[in-house]
């Protein structure tokens, strides 16, 4: 929500605004400043509002008023909380702990508060005001304006940091041609083929003229020989020959150019799906993410296929068919020829405009429903459980409803548009009739050159009339395009560092002092400061919310701290490239997934070169061997999709098996008992307890029997860490783990 | 016939109205007072949170305390008089801010943004801009619209028929 900006217009800095409102304020006294927009108590108010932080003081100003000023030594934090559509921006008194309004604005200055707020807390926790330092601060430098990702110049988004506006057009052209150029050679022999395939098309017409004038509509039909004609024939024949044998070549190179092309950006686009972050993903549905690998790229391998060739095969013709009859001396009739074809261009360019929301509106339609499909069948045993199937399907009528309305409009839209443009292309074959009539009339033309041109004009209206799907195909190319290099823009959040190490790891984990939240700008975990040895068992311990998931995201790299470092063996896990991080991690997560194939492969999947030893021994171990040799199959049973079905347990089971294959250092449980029985969970509980002897184990349990084996328990409260000791410990402090333990044998007596 | 669920402890509701809670203005945020058995407590600081956003934006509002834990829900603010239901409004309305559009100016769509110049129903004009355009404009009942742009501001369409046909005409296709 925001004022376009003057294209060169300059933005004022940070000091240039501050020191417009405190004119004495001096550059290496100011630490923050950030702007507000919305007036702090009349709700729908909008003021142009500052607010300034110095080695002194917290400034307020209103449309160029001050209308607050806090002493800096006062407040202990200031924290940014998100409304719906706005933001209040609060500071914290050291004296009482008392929360106060500093100021509101819309989400568009939200992140800038934050990352203002961020940074304000970190010169409180670190060195202070006094001592603070600007200049040595440059790491920071510019994170106050980080959240903002709009283009300084013409204040429009900007992707991955370019603005598409500002930025060089060619570069687009580049980018696409980085994709193709590894199949340069083909593309240009496909291109002389054109060359030769129109050249071959363009002597037809000519010999036709030539049999028609000299044999069939002779002026001496005496001095005709018939062997001569059939000569003529005969050549026509053999062009038409070699003519679709170039094209077959000129077909097959183009086949293999665009497939090679399709096959990489449908690489490129998996891979980049699969390096995003969780939260990145999980803004599309599955059904999306799969539209936009199958059905968007095989549009544009179809009009690189189909389409383009024809279009450059026409755009060739044309210029070719202009030189004939500039050579034939017909240049007028070859001007009268085109005249409908402006018209034609211009009638698709006004119906492009309207069609191309259609369309668009026809995908999403589209994407709507298969996800809506997807959705139901995801969930049918819910569906059927509940005895919604009625329901579901009125569900999926209306969006496949939707769709079909919207096809009806496009369509509709199509064939009442075609006819007029078609009668418009079978114009120029009249201009001819009456042009060369007349010229027959007069006797300066032949038979055989209204024969010639007509063919000509065909050729130039016949393609044409074949290509009146290819405004459309257009559209279905662009938008499946611009579909697709959406997700391959998308900014990777998490990326190796250049340099990255592949250590071998030992187990020791360092959390220091770390923060972190999600978008919202909310802290879910702050200032936690944990240090964990090789070989201990850690159970994270406390109510749903206070960020237990979010600490072992973190140790697993999904996501990277704000303040703070995690560090493995002493390497900031930052250092560490991702694969090598990951692969010496086992982890067992509550929701178990296992995918289509067989038992064996599923648990072979973290460790493929595997014998099949170990994995009956890593089964043993996790519980699951004696329900596997059970099967018909063993553990050749097909599971997944369309497999057996185990219980959730088995599952389970499975997927604790497929973590310690791995023989991880680091083994990181995230609830992953909670669906056993009592009796299986020991079993596991037992065996986790031998295995967690050399390697370094972190478990979340809500079940806390589960964790009787941990070395320490660590209870998180609020983000922060409350409490750390042994079970005994605990229970003697009577804290917060003591209540949880105590709630839990309140329920078990109930049962 | 009553849920039998609805007399179970855990699913009792505290319902706040102007017999057991008073609302007053404190460092800029909304403190309540609430009396409940005889005994009074004091939040300094409370939360409001609509249940039902689009509905009823001004029914079943929970009042969470400064532990973000339900004290109480405001089944309609109009339960209160005067100046607390004016408190409470304004409250809401400072945390759930969405402009409201009257007309819209023009609609350009580029390199997968769209954007939007509008004007308000308080005559001002701004502009803005939403990418995935079609999954930001979400029907809140069939004649009103939210629109959400690329930062997570939130616009109100309240009437879709009362949209100029220009309007109208450039927000058809997304609907």
């Amino acid at each position: 929500m925001r004022m376009k900006k003057k294209s060169g217009e300059k933005r004022a800095t940070s000091f240039e605004i501050a020191n417009k409102l405190c004119p004495e304020l001096k550059k290496e006294d100011l630490i923050i400043s950030f702007p507000y927009n919305l007036h702090p108590s009349d709700p729908r108010g909008r003021i142009r509002g500052n607010v300034i932080i110095d080695r002194e003081s917290i400034r307020v100003f209103a449309d160029g008023i001050l209308t607050m000023s806090i002493q800096i030594c006062d407040v202990a934090e200031l924290k940014v909380e998100g409304g719906v559509g706005s933001c209040f921006v609060s500071y914290t008194l050291k004296e009482d702990g008392s929360e106060h309004l500093l100021c509101r604005s819309d989400m568009s200055l939200n992140k800038r508060a934050i990352a203002a707020s961020k940074k304000f807390n970190r010169i409180v926790k670190s060195c202070g005001f006094a001592d603070y330092d600007a200049n040595n601060d440059k790491s920071k430098k510019g994170k106050e304006d980080e959240g903002s990702r709009m283009c300084p110049k013409c204040g429009r988004p900007m992707r991955r940091g370019v603005c598409m506006h500002c930025t060089n057009k060619l570069k687009t052209i580049k980018r696409l041609w980085l994709i193709i150029k590894p199949y340069k050679a083909f593309i240009i022999l496909s291109v002389v083929f054109f060359v030769v395939v129109s050249a071959l098309n363009l002597i037809l017409p000519e010999l036709n003229r030539y049999a028609t004038d000299e044999y069939i509509n002779s002026s001496s039909p005496e001095k005709v020989s018939a062997v001569d004609y059939l000569v003529v024939i005969l050549l026509m024949l053999g062009v038409q020959v070699i003519l679709r044998l170039f094209s077959m070549f000129r077909s097959h190179l183009l086949i293999n150019a665009s497939t090679g092309v399709i096959v990489d950006l449908r690489n490129m686009l998996f891979e980049k799906i699969q390096k995003l972050s969780i939260s990145k993903i999980s803004k599309r549905t599955a059904g999306e993410l799969m539209r936009r690998v199958s059905h968007d790229v095989a549009q544009i391998q179809s009009f690189l296929v189909h389409y383009l060739p024809s279009l450059i095969e026409q755009a060739v013709l044309i210029v070719a068919i202009g030189i004939v009859f500039l050579a034939s001396d017909a240049g007028i009739l070859f001007l009268l020829i085109l005249i409908p074809v402006p018209i034609v261009v211009i009638g698709f360019s006004l119906f492009w405009k309207k069609a191309h929301k259609l369309f668009r509106r026809c995908w999403q339609l589209g994407s709507k429903s298969n996800s809506v499909l997807h959705d139901i069948f995801s969930g049918i045993r819910v569906v059927k459980s509940f005895g919604m199937e009625h329901k579901e399907t009125e569900r999926y009528d209306a969006a496949a409803s939707e769709e079909r309305d919207m096809q009806i409009k496009s369509d509709t839209l199509w064939y009442s548009l075609m006819p007029v443009m078609q009668f418009l292309m079978c114009f120029g074959e009249f201009i001819i009739l009456f042009y060369v009539g007349n010229g027959i009339l007069d006797g300066g033309m032949t038979l055989g050159e209204m024969s010639k041109y007509s063919m000509y004009a065909s050729m130039i209206y016949g393609p044409l009339r074949m290509l009146s799907n290819l405004p459309r195909q257009i559209l279905n190319f662009i938008t499946s395009t611009a579909k697709v290099f959406e997700i391959i823009d998308e900014e990777v959040e998490i990326a190796d560092k250049e340099g990255a190490v592949n250590p071998i790891i030992k187990g020791d984990i360092d959390i220091n002092n770390i923060s972190f939240g999600y978008d919202s700008g909310t802290e879910v975990l702050s200032n936690v400061d944990i240090h964990i040895r090789s070989g201990e068992f850690i159970g994270l311990v406390g109510k749903s919310g206070v960020g237990k998931s979010t600490l072992i995201n973190l140790i697993m790299r999904m996501y990277d701290v704000e303040d703070g470092n995690i560090c493995i063996d002493g390497v900031d896990i930052r250092d560490i490239s991702q694969e090598s991080l990951r692969s010496q991690m086992g982890v067992v997560l509550q929701e178990t997934f296992l995918f289509a194939g067989t038992v064996y492969q599923n648990i072979a999947y973290a460790k493929p070169e595997s014998t099949r030893e170990e994995i009956i021994a890593v089964s043993k171990l996790a519980g699951c061997h004696d329900f596997i040799i059970k099967l018909t199959d063993g553990y050749d049973t097909k599971v997944g999709e369309k497999g057996y079905t185990l219980s959730g347990g088995e599952r389970q089971r499975i997927a604790i098996a497929r973590a310690l294959l791995r023989d991880p250092k680091i083994l990181i449980l995230d609830e992953a008992t909670a669906s056993l029985d009592t009796e299986t969970e020991k079993q596991i509980q037992d065996a986790l307890a031998n295995l967690s002897k050399n390697r370094t184990t972190i478990a979340i349990a809500h079940r806390l029997s589960t964790l009787r084996n941990a070395t320490r328990l660590v209870v998180l409260d609020k983000g922060r860490v409350a409490e750390v000791g042994s079970h005994d410990e605990l229970m003697e402090k009577q804290g917060i783990y003591y209540g949880l333990v105590m709630a839990q044998r309140e329920m078990s007596k109930m049962e | 016939m009553e849920n039998e669920i609805m007399n179970e402890k855990s699913a009792r509701i505290v319902r706040l109205d102007k017999s057991n809670a008073r609302f007053e203005e404190k460092n800029g945020f909304l403190a309540l007072i609430f009396t409940e058995n005889g005994e009074e407590q004091r939040f300094d600081r409370i939360f409001l949170h609509r249940a039902f956003p689009y509905e009823l934006p001004y029914k079943f509002i929970s009042v969470l305390g400064e532990e973000k834990k339900e004290i109480g829900i405001i089944f309609d603010v109009d339960d209160f008089e005067g100046e607390a239901v004016a408190k409470i409004k304004e409250e809401i309305e400072r945390k759930y801010y969405s402009p409201i559009i009257k007309e819209i100016k023009s609609v350009k769509e580029r390199y997968g943004f769209s954007y939007w110049k509008v004007s308000l129903v308080d005559g001002r004009e701004l502009s803005f801009t939403m990418q995935d355009t079609f999954k930001n404009i979400l029907h809140t009942s069939d004649d009103s619209l939210m629109l959400q742009d690329v930062d997570g501001n939130r616009f109100t369409i309240a009437s879709i028929a009362a949209l100029n046909s220009k309007s109208y005409r450039k927000i058809e296709l997304y609907l």
